[in-house]
């Protein structure tokens, strides 16, 4: 266990990062909540991700005439491309989701689930 | 519930921080991760594509489909936007919400965000050009030009933010975006590559050059697509596009 929080301790923080925004998407009964529970939950994974790129004694992923080809002398470039799309892309996922809620919010008057659903079930009654 | 909830959670943490004692020590070098294929990366990259920056190469000549896929997600979100928002609340009755872009009358705000606006959009430009030598490429210059349009659209409201850029260019300029990237991919398939090979393209120039140049029209590509699905789902969601739509 002592060797998860000395060599592994950048995990525990994704985890207790992700951890959070799982609560905000489960506990949280206001839409706009889960969706921000949603977007920490993406930047735990981003993370993630990032913190794989990572060796010691390494530089940025740019060739350097003094460094040559040697591997150990550049962190992996591999999840910095892939996070970086992955980013742009949760910005624009985070865009579809508030516009799902500008809808929600137009039809029911309000973001909080219980009384959505209250309304919801008030309409299919009548 | 709310107890239900925390009680899945802790255990979902407790697996977790279980499983995590299997991943590689933090920096290892020599993590599964930081074999193979990061290795081919590192040491053809530069020598393939002529472009220092191993990020830029991997996802705008190696894994350019990847990046493809990526761009025509971002559009289509931006189309899913449009759908589900413009003139959208015309047709039916409902809530009207409130505009959230005001006319400000504060002339430090309006003198602040005209001197700004330039120097984000040069610094946008440089970041999508100089992506092939420092950090930067077409994802990061795009969401600064978006930011500085986002910024106009916020500060100056719509009356004079119109001018500059209209809200109806958004989608036109995700649509250009779109166009260029998956055009130098079929210009490249015509001349006798595959696609989004960029060392067939027609412009007589080294392999390793052309790979360069391709990047860098992808770059742009990707740049356009990133701007104008940004903007047209700022514009979506501040209502502005309900009366033009």
């Amino acid at each position: 266990m002592i060797d998860l929080f000395i060599g592994r301790w950048p995990y525990v923080l994704t985890v207790v990062l992700m951890l959070i925004g799982l609560y905000g998407m489960l506990v949280k009964e206001n839409f706009l909540k889960k969706l921000i529970g949603m977007n920490i939950f993406q930047s735990a994974i981003i993370l993630f991700f990032i913190v794989h790129a990572f060796k010691w004694g390494a530089t940025v992923p740019v060739y350097d005439h003094h460094l040559g080809d040697a591997v150990e002398a550049y962190i992996n470039p591999i999840p910095h491309g892939l996070m970086l799309t992955a980013i742009v892309v949760s910005v624009a996922t985070t865009g579809v989701g508030l516009a799902l809620l500008v809808r929600i919010y137009r039809a029911f008057g309000t973001l909080e689930e219980p009384q959505v659903l209250e309304r919801m079930q008030s309409r299919n009654r009548s | 519930m709310k107890q239900v909830s925390i009680f899945v959670l802790i255990l979902l943490g407790a697996v977790l921080l279980a499983a995590g004692n299997g991943l590689p020590l933090f920096g290892d070098p020599h993590a599964p991760a930081a074999k193979h294929v990061s290795d081919h990366y590192i040491e053809h990259a530069y020598h393939d594509a002529h472009t220092p920056n191993f990020v830029t190469v991997m996802i705008a000549d190696y894994r350019s489909f990847d990046t493809l896929g990526e761009t025509m997600v971002v559009f289509a979100a931006g189309m899913a936007c449009l759908l589900l928002l413009r003139g959208h609340v015309r047709r039916r009755g409902g809530v009207v919400l409130p505009p959230i872009v005001h006319r400000d009358d504060s002339i430090i705000t309006d003198l602040v965000t005209r001197a700004m606006v330039p120097v984000i959009q040069i610094f946008a430009l440089y970041v999508v050009f100089h992506g092939h030598y420092s950090p930067g490429g077409g994802f990061q210059g795009g969401a600064l030009l978006a930011g500085s349009v986002l910024l106009v659209r916020v500060v100056l409201g719509q009356d004079r933010s119109n001018p500059i850029f209209p809200v109806s260019w958004g989608t036109p300029f995700g649509v250009a975006g779109l166009a260029i990237f998956l055009g130098v991919g079929l210009v490249a398939l015509a001349f006798g590559g595959s696609g989004l090979q960029y060392d067939h393209l027609p412009l007589g120039l080294e392999p390793d050059m052309l790979r360069n140049w391709g990047i860098l029209i992808a770059e742009i590509g990707v740049a356009f697509a990133v701007m104008g699905t940004l903007v047209s789902i700022f514009d979506d969601l501040s209502g502005e596009s309900g009366e033009v739509a």
